[in-house]
Protein backbone atom coordinates (compact mmCIF):
# COMPACT_ATOMS: atom_id res chain seq x y z
CA UNK A 1 0.00 0.00 0.00
CA UNK A 2 1.46 3.63 -0.79
CA UNK A 3 0.05 6.24 1.13
CA UNK A 4 0.30 9.50 -0.20
CA UNK A 5 0.32 12.24 2.65
CA UNK A 6 2.36 15.14 4.20
CA UNK A 7 1.30 13.73 7.52
CA UNK A 8 4.07 11.93 9.51
CA UNK A 9 3.80 8.21 9.87
CA UNK A 10 3.77 8.64 13.65
CA UNK A 11 0.17 11.05 12.99
CA UNK A 12 -1.02 8.54 10.40
CA UNK A 13 -0.70 4.98 12.52
CA UNK A 14 -0.41 6.15 16.09
CA UNK A 15 1.87 3.30 18.09
CA UNK A 16 0.58 1.03 20.78
CA UNK A 17 0.73 2.46 24.21
CA UNK A 18 2.53 -0.28 26.16
CA UNK A 19 4.73 0.17 22.95
CA UNK A 20 7.36 2.32 25.03
CA UNK A 21 7.07 0.36 28.62
CA UNK A 22 8.99 -2.65 27.10
CA UNK A 23 11.72 -1.40 26.76
CA UNK A 24 14.23 0.30 29.11
CA UNK A 25 17.69 2.06 29.88
CA UNK A 26 19.64 -0.15 32.60
CA UNK A 27 23.41 -0.53 33.44
CA UNK A 28 25.15 -4.30 33.86
CA UNK A 29 28.55 -4.43 34.62
CA UNK A 30 29.16 -0.56 34.28
CA UNK A 31 27.80 -1.18 30.74
CA UNK A 32 24.70 1.23 30.24
CA UNK A 33 22.36 -1.03 28.04
CA UNK A 34 18.99 -0.51 26.14
CA UNK A 35 17.14 -3.59 26.91
CA UNK A 36 13.53 -5.61 26.49
CA UNK A 37 12.32 -7.77 28.38
CA UNK A 38 11.94 -10.85 26.81
CA UNK A 39 10.25 -13.33 29.62
CA UNK A 40 9.60 -12.87 33.27
CA UNK A 41 13.11 -13.54 34.45
CA UNK A 42 15.33 -12.54 31.88
CA UNK A 43 16.06 -8.59 29.37
CA UNK A 44 17.35 -8.88 25.91
CA UNK A 45 19.99 -6.55 24.71
CA UNK A 46 19.08 -4.26 22.41
CA UNK A 47 21.69 -1.49 21.75
CA UNK A 48 24.67 -0.97 23.95
CA UNK A 49 25.02 2.55 24.79
CA UNK A 50 28.31 3.29 25.64
CA UNK A 51 30.41 5.75 24.07
CA UNK A 52 33.56 2.74 24.62
CA UNK A 53 34.65 0.96 21.97
CA UNK A 54 35.99 -2.07 24.24
CA UNK A 55 32.12 -2.49 25.59
CA UNK A 56 30.97 -3.31 21.96
CA UNK A 57 33.49 -6.17 22.13
CA UNK A 58 32.12 -7.34 25.04
CA UNK A 59 30.50 -10.74 24.54
CA UNK A 60 28.51 -10.89 27.91
CA UNK A 61 26.48 -7.66 26.37
CA UNK A 62 25.86 -8.47 22.59
CA UNK A 63 22.64 -7.52 21.12
CA UNK A 64 20.26 -10.22 21.94
CA UNK A 65 22.39 -11.71 25.28
CA UNK A 66 19.77 -12.38 27.77
CA UNK A 67 20.71 -11.16 31.06
CA UNK A 68 18.99 -12.01 34.22
CA UNK A 69 16.61 -9.76 35.66
CA UNK A 70 18.79 -9.92 39.01
CA UNK A 71 22.08 -9.08 37.83
CA UNK A 72 21.10 -5.74 36.69
CA UNK A 73 22.39 -2.32 38.79
CA UNK A 74 19.09 -0.71 38.41
CA UNK A 75 17.29 1.55 35.51
CA UNK A 76 19.58 4.19 34.70
CA UNK A 77 17.66 7.84 34.84
CA UNK A 78 19.27 10.47 32.72
CA UNK B 1 57.55 -26.32 48.73
CA UNK B 2 60.30 -28.08 47.08
CA UNK B 3 58.88 -31.18 48.14
CA UNK B 4 55.48 -30.69 47.33
CA UNK B 5 56.74 -30.12 43.91
CA UNK B 6 58.51 -33.33 44.12
CA UNK B 7 55.76 -35.65 45.32
CA UNK B 8 53.67 -34.57 42.43
CA UNK B 9 55.80 -34.81 40.01
CA UNK B 10 56.67 -38.54 41.51
CA UNK B 11 53.21 -39.17 41.59
CA UNK B 12 52.39 -38.30 37.73
CA UNK B 13 53.50 -39.74 35.38
CA UNK B 14 55.26 -37.42 32.39
CA UNK B 15 53.21 -35.52 30.08
CA UNK B 16 50.42 -36.00 32.49
CA UNK B 17 48.93 -32.30 34.17
CA UNK B 18 48.74 -32.46 37.95
CA UNK B 19 45.78 -32.71 38.97
CA UNK B 20 43.54 -30.34 40.92
CA UNK B 21 42.08 -33.07 43.88
CA UNK B 22 45.89 -34.29 44.98
CA UNK B 23 47.19 -31.30 46.54
CA UNK B 24 44.51 -28.82 47.30
CA UNK B 25 46.12 -27.43 50.05
CA UNK B 26 49.72 -26.62 48.18
CA UNK B 27 49.72 -22.94 47.35
CA UNK B 28 52.04 -23.13 44.73
CA UNK B 29 49.58 -25.11 42.43
CA UNK B 30 46.84 -22.69 43.56
CA UNK B 31 48.93 -20.04 42.29
CA UNK B 32 49.65 -21.67 38.71
CA UNK B 33 46.11 -22.17 38.42
CA UNK B 34 44.86 -18.82 38.96
CA UNK B 35 48.07 -17.35 36.60
CA UNK B 36 47.21 -19.73 34.08
CA UNK B 37 43.54 -18.86 33.48
CA UNK B 38 43.15 -17.52 30.08
CA UNK B 39 39.31 -17.73 29.44
CA UNK B 40 38.56 -14.15 30.41
CA UNK B 41 39.29 -12.00 28.30
CA UNK B 42 41.43 -9.30 29.09
CA UNK B 43 39.84 -5.76 27.77
CA UNK B 44 42.29 -2.77 28.80
CA UNK B 45 40.45 -0.58 31.42
CA UNK B 46 39.87 2.34 29.42
CA UNK B 47 39.80 3.15 25.88
CA UNK B 48 41.64 6.59 25.26
CA UNK B 49 39.52 6.97 21.83
CA UNK B 50 35.47 7.29 22.53
CA UNK B 51 33.16 6.86 19.75
CA UNK B 52 29.51 7.92 19.57
CA UNK B 53 27.36 7.20 16.73
CA UNK B 54 24.86 9.61 15.75
CA UNK B 55 21.95 6.83 13.57
CA UNK B 56 18.29 7.02 12.62
CA UNK B 57 16.41 10.02 13.77
CA UNK B 58 17.72 12.84 16.40
CA UNK B 59 14.70 12.54 19.06
CA UNK B 60 14.30 16.03 21.11
CA UNK B 61 11.47 16.22 23.14
CA UNK B 62 9.24 13.95 21.43
CA UNK B 63 9.22 10.18 22.21
CA UNK B 64 9.32 8.26 19.06
CA UNK B 65 7.96 4.77 19.48
CA UNK B 66 10.74 2.03 19.77
CA UNK B 67 10.34 0.86 16.42
CA UNK B 68 12.09 3.79 15.17
CA UNK B 69 16.07 4.02 15.76
CA UNK B 70 16.64 7.24 17.26
CA UNK B 71 19.82 8.72 19.09
CA UNK B 72 18.75 10.33 22.45
CA UNK B 73 19.75 13.68 23.35
CA UNK B 74 19.09 13.17 26.94
CA UNK B 75 21.58 10.18 26.67
CA UNK B 76 24.19 11.67 24.36
CA UNK B 77 24.83 15.08 26.41
CA UNK B 78 25.87 13.00 29.47
CA UNK B 79 27.94 11.04 27.39
CA UNK B 80 29.93 13.68 26.25
CA UNK B 81 30.24 15.32 29.33
CA UNK B 82 31.64 12.37 31.05
CA UNK B 83 33.90 11.99 27.96
CA UNK B 84 34.98 15.93 29.20
CA UNK B 85 35.61 14.83 32.29
CA UNK B 86 37.43 11.54 32.02
CA UNK B 87 41.19 12.31 31.88
CA UNK B 88 41.78 9.04 30.35
CA UNK B 89 39.74 9.67 27.31
CA UNK B 90 42.27 12.09 24.61
CA UNK B 91 39.80 12.10 21.64
CA UNK B 92 36.10 11.38 20.21
CA UNK B 93 35.39 9.89 16.97
CA UNK B 94 31.60 10.37 16.00
CA UNK B 95 29.88 8.31 13.11
CA UNK B 96 26.86 9.81 11.51
CA UNK B 97 24.24 7.93 9.12
CA UNK B 98 21.39 10.40 10.41
CA UNK B 99 18.19 11.18 8.64
CA UNK B 100 18.18 14.33 10.84
CA UNK B 101 15.16 15.03 13.56
CA UNK B 102 14.37 17.62 16.43
CA UNK B 103 16.61 20.94 15.22
CA UNK B 104 16.62 22.27 18.44
CA UNK B 105 18.31 18.80 19.88
CA UNK B 106 20.66 18.26 17.35
CA UNK B 107 22.08 21.94 17.74
CA UNK B 108 22.54 21.01 21.34
CA UNK B 109 24.53 17.71 20.60
CA UNK B 110 26.04 20.45 18.12
CA UNK B 111 27.38 22.90 20.48
CA UNK B 112 28.09 20.22 23.09
CA UNK B 113 30.66 18.54 20.68
CA UNK B 114 32.13 21.97 19.25
CA UNK B 115 32.77 23.51 22.86
CA UNK B 116 34.27 20.08 24.20
CA UNK B 117 38.03 20.77 24.93
CA UNK B 118 39.06 17.71 23.62
CA UNK B 119 40.10 16.50 19.63
CA UNK B 120 36.88 15.31 17.83
CA UNK B 121 36.65 14.01 14.23
CA UNK B 122 33.83 12.67 13.08
CA UNK B 123 32.45 10.80 9.74
CA UNK B 124 29.53 10.67 7.93
CA UNK B 125 28.80 6.97 6.51
CA UNK B 126 25.60 6.88 4.11
CA UNK B 127 23.31 9.79 5.21
CA UNK B 128 24.02 13.10 7.51
CA UNK B 129 20.73 14.91 6.42
CA UNK B 130 19.47 18.05 7.32
CA UNK B 131 20.06 18.80 11.16
CA UNK B 132 22.92 16.01 10.59
CA UNK B 133 24.83 18.80 8.82
CA UNK B 134 25.63 20.88 11.78
CA UNK B 135 26.35 17.97 13.62
CA UNK B 136 28.98 16.63 11.05
CA UNK B 137 30.42 20.12 11.35
CA UNK B 138 30.71 20.82 14.85
CA UNK B 139 33.95 18.56 15.18
CA UNK B 140 37.74 19.69 14.94
CA UNK B 141 37.57 17.74 11.38
CA UNK B 142 35.32 15.86 9.30
CA UNK B 143 35.18 13.24 6.95
CA UNK B 144 32.60 12.23 4.35
CA UNK B 145 33.24 8.78 2.69
CA UNK B 146 32.83 9.07 -0.91
CA UNK B 147 29.03 7.64 -1.27
CA UNK B 148 27.42 9.32 1.63
CA UNK B 149 24.89 11.94 1.04
CA UNK B 150 24.27 15.11 2.95
CA UNK B 151 20.86 16.70 2.47
CA UNK B 152 20.65 20.35 3.05
CA UNK B 153 17.34 21.86 3.40
CA UNK B 154 15.18 24.80 4.92
CA UNK B 155 13.46 24.08 8.59
CA UNK B 156 10.07 23.13 8.24
CA UNK B 157 7.22 21.71 9.60
CA UNK B 158 6.65 17.94 8.86
CA UNK B 159 2.97 18.17 7.37
CA UNK B 160 1.56 21.49 8.85
CA UNK B 161 0.96 23.70 7.59
CA UNK B 162 2.17 27.14 8.46
CA UNK B 163 -0.68 29.50 8.74
CA UNK B 164 0.54 32.88 10.54
CA UNK B 165 3.00 35.12 9.86
CA UNK B 166 4.57 34.58 13.28
CA UNK B 167 5.52 31.23 13.00
CA UNK B 168 6.85 31.65 9.88
CA UNK B 169 9.40 34.49 11.72
CA UNK B 170 10.35 32.17 14.20
CA UNK B 171 11.28 29.57 11.65
CA UNK B 172 13.15 31.34 10.14
CA UNK B 173 15.19 32.80 13.06
CA UNK B 174 15.61 28.68 14.02
CA UNK B 175 17.16 28.56 10.35
CA UNK B 176 19.31 31.58 10.91
CA UNK B 177 20.88 29.88 14.29
CA UNK B 178 21.22 26.39 11.69
CA UNK B 179 22.62 28.67 9.10
CA UNK B 180 25.06 30.53 11.41
CA UNK B 181 26.16 27.34 13.18
CA UNK B 182 27.16 25.46 9.98
CA UNK B 183 29.13 28.71 8.34
CA UNK B 184 31.10 29.22 11.75
CA UNK B 185 31.91 25.46 11.75
CA UNK B 186 32.99 24.89 8.44
CA UNK B 187 34.34 26.32 5.13
CA UNK B 188 31.07 26.97 3.56
CA UNK B 189 29.97 30.70 2.92
CA UNK B 190 26.38 31.37 3.79
CA UNK B 191 26.04 32.69 0.24
CA UNK B 192 26.88 28.90 -0.98
CA UNK B 193 24.94 26.97 2.21
CA UNK B 194 21.25 29.38 1.47
CA UNK B 195 21.88 28.69 -2.52
CA UNK B 196 21.83 25.01 -1.93
CA UNK B 197 19.61 25.16 0.65
CA UNK B 198 16.24 27.05 -1.57
CA UNK B 199 17.67 24.99 -4.83
CA UNK B 200 15.00 23.86 -6.89
CA UNK B 201 14.19 20.90 -8.53
CA UNK B 202 16.69 18.74 -6.75
CA UNK B 203 14.30 17.21 -4.20
CA UNK B 204 11.13 15.48 -4.97
CA UNK B 205 8.86 17.01 -2.73
CA UNK B 206 11.21 19.85 -1.40
CA UNK B 207 13.41 22.26 -2.05
CA UNK B 208 16.87 22.06 -1.05
CA UNK B 209 20.11 20.06 -1.95
CA UNK B 210 21.81 16.49 -1.67
CA UNK B 211 25.08 16.54 -1.63
CA UNK B 212 27.33 13.17 -2.28
CA UNK B 213 30.61 12.91 -0.89
CA UNK B 214 33.11 14.76 -2.84
CA UNK B 215 30.57 17.19 -3.60
CA UNK B 216 30.15 18.21 0.10
CA UNK B 217 34.00 18.68 0.17
CA UNK B 218 33.79 20.85 -2.96
CA UNK B 219 31.33 23.20 -1.23
CA UNK B 220 33.58 23.63 1.70
CA UNK B 221 30.62 21.90 3.92
CA UNK B 222 33.40 18.75 4.76
CA UNK B 223 37.05 19.04 5.46
CA UNK B 224 37.92 15.49 3.32
CA UNK B 225 36.60 12.18 1.99
CA UNK B 226 37.76 9.50 3.50
CA UNK B 227 36.51 6.96 5.97
CA UNK B 228 37.57 5.18 9.07
CA UNK B 229 41.52 4.48 8.83
CA UNK B 230 41.82 8.43 7.51
CA UNK B 231 39.65 9.82 10.54
CA UNK B 232 41.56 7.74 13.46
CA UNK B 233 44.86 9.34 11.36
CA UNK B 234 43.69 12.41 11.81
CA UNK B 235 42.33 12.39 15.77
CA UNK B 236 45.49 10.79 16.55
CA UNK B 237 47.25 13.53 14.89
CA UNK B 238 45.09 15.89 16.85
CA UNK B 239 45.87 14.45 20.30
CA UNK B 240 49.56 14.30 19.31
CA UNK B 241 49.00 18.10 18.53
CA UNK B 242 46.91 18.56 22.07
CA UNK B 243 49.82 17.00 23.98
CA UNK B 244 52.40 19.04 22.40
CA UNK B 245 50.73 22.46 22.88
CA UNK B 246 49.67 21.16 26.75
CA UNK B 247 53.65 19.94 27.36
CA UNK B 248 54.36 23.28 26.28
CA UNK B 249 51.68 25.61 28.30
CA UNK B 250 53.75 23.89 31.59
CA UNK B 251 57.79 24.79 30.89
Amino acid sequence: MILYTMMPHELVFPPDADAFGKQQMVKYQGIPLLVEQSDQQNVQVVRILSSDPQHFLDARVCPGEKISFSSLEGEVTF
Amino acid sequence: MDQDLQKTSANQPEGEEPQKQENPSSPIIEKIQQLGQTNVPQLSSDSKIHCLTIIGQIEGHMALPPQNKTTKYEHLIPQLVAIEQNPKIEGVLIILNTVGGDVEAGLAISEILSTLSKPTVSVVLGGGHSIGVPIAVSCDYSFIVETATMTIHPVRLTGLVIGVPQTFEYLDKMQDRVVNFVTKHSHVSEEVFKDLMFAKGNLTRDIGTNVIGAEAVKYGLINEVGGLGKAMKKLNELIDLRKDNKEGLIQ
